[in-house]
């Protein structure tokens, strides 16, 4: 990992002092640093929308850093993945009622009465052969988490993805760890038939 | 769990996914610094913030709290106060007499049985022949 502390901040943010003669100190700016991308694309397959994304997950940094900064550095992943997972929710529940208050406004359709297009992925440029089928692979994928149950997805997604452990996980979800193994089953199930030509 | 163990959906979601996080387009990429900095010049300057409050707000209570406990005047009368000793109703110091042994309140005495007070006496000493 890629130690740059910000300038004034390593007294208030440095952790593990107590360990470094073995590794480097971790700052909460390397921590955010690490997760921010990961952290930008678990949010765009749940939220579906990038400037949503970067909202979710810029609020959660605010709030990792303003309530969580004097925890041990060990606690991070699971605070900064349990707030942004319900940032994430938070921004669904408002987009709910935001689309009903929209539709009882007629809002959403053209002037012809069609309903006006969702949002999608930009059309990349042309790309090499294995570039171009990850990138369509990944949007399958995307689409097919999507379409699981929320605590089904936030399993997976934290999990698989990310690749936290049960506990770290089920702390995330703010549930059990006997729930976690639940639903990552159960959305495993899911995804192998929605992605059965993977195989 | 290690990589191989992992089903190949598992692991080749991953991949996609680590990919798909490394190369984010150039704005998102800058928004997220963005707000990696602000977020952590925040907690900076939230910290600052907090000390130069801390500061004034301990040095105001200190003056407080030495002023409550600095006034000669009342200390002394309180001093006084506290060393008398506290008589309850009812209830009289040691050492000073009580009710029993004070004289007669003529004022508050019958005055008849002043009067036959010599025909009492009379009766108490006299033989009893006489009664």
């Amino acid at each position: 990992m890629e130690l740059v502390p910000v300038s004034g901040l390593v007294d208030a943010l440095s952790v593990g002092a107590r360990d470094q003669t073995l590794v480097p100190a971790m700052t909460l700016d390397d921590f955010l640093r690490d997760v921010q991308r990961r952290a930008f694309r678990l949010a765009e397959i749940q939220l579906g929308h990038p400037e949503d994304a970067v909202d979710a997950v810029q609020d959660a940094m605010l709030r990792l850093v303003s309530h969580y900064r004097d925890k041990p550095a060990d606690e991070w992943p699971p605070l900064f993945w349990g707030i942004l997972r319900r940032r994430i929710v938070d921004l669904q529940r408002r987009r709910k009622v935001r689309s009903i208050i929209v539709g009882w406004l007629g809002g959403g359709r053209d002037q012809d009465g069609e309903e006006l297009p969702g949002w999608e992925p930009a059309d990349t440029a042309p790309e090499p052969p294995r570039r171009l089928q990850d990138a369509q692979s990944y949007a399958e994928m995307s689409a097919a988490v999507q379409a699981l149950p929320r605590r089904q997805r936030e399993a997976f997604l934290l999990r698989v993805l990310e690749g936290m452990d049960v506990a770290e996980t089920a702390m995330a979800m703010g549930c059990s760890q006997g729930s976690v193994k639940t639903h990552l089953s159960r959305a495993m199930g899911s995804l192998r038939l929605r992605l059965e030509h993977w195989r | 769990m290690s990589g191989q163990d992992k089903p190949p959906l598992e692991k080749e979601a991953r991949r996609l996914f680590l990919r798909a996080s490394r190369e984010l387009p150039p704005d998102i990429q800058a928004r997220l610094d963005q707000a990696r900095r602000q977020a952590t010049a925040k907690a900076a300057s939230g910290a600052g913030l907090q000390r130069r409050l801390w500061w004034p707000a301990g040095a105001l209570a200190m003056a407080c709290a030495m002023l409550l406990l600095w006034q000669p005047d009342s200390r002394t009368a309180s001093t006084t106060h506290a060393a008398a000793p506290k008589i309850q109703a009812g209830q009289l110091p040691a050492g000073s007499e009580s009710d029993s042994e004070l004289p007669p309140d003529t004022g508050q005495g019958d005055a008849g049985m002043y009067q036959d007070l010599a025909f009492y006496n009379w009766l108490a000493t006299a033989p009893a022949s006489a009664h």
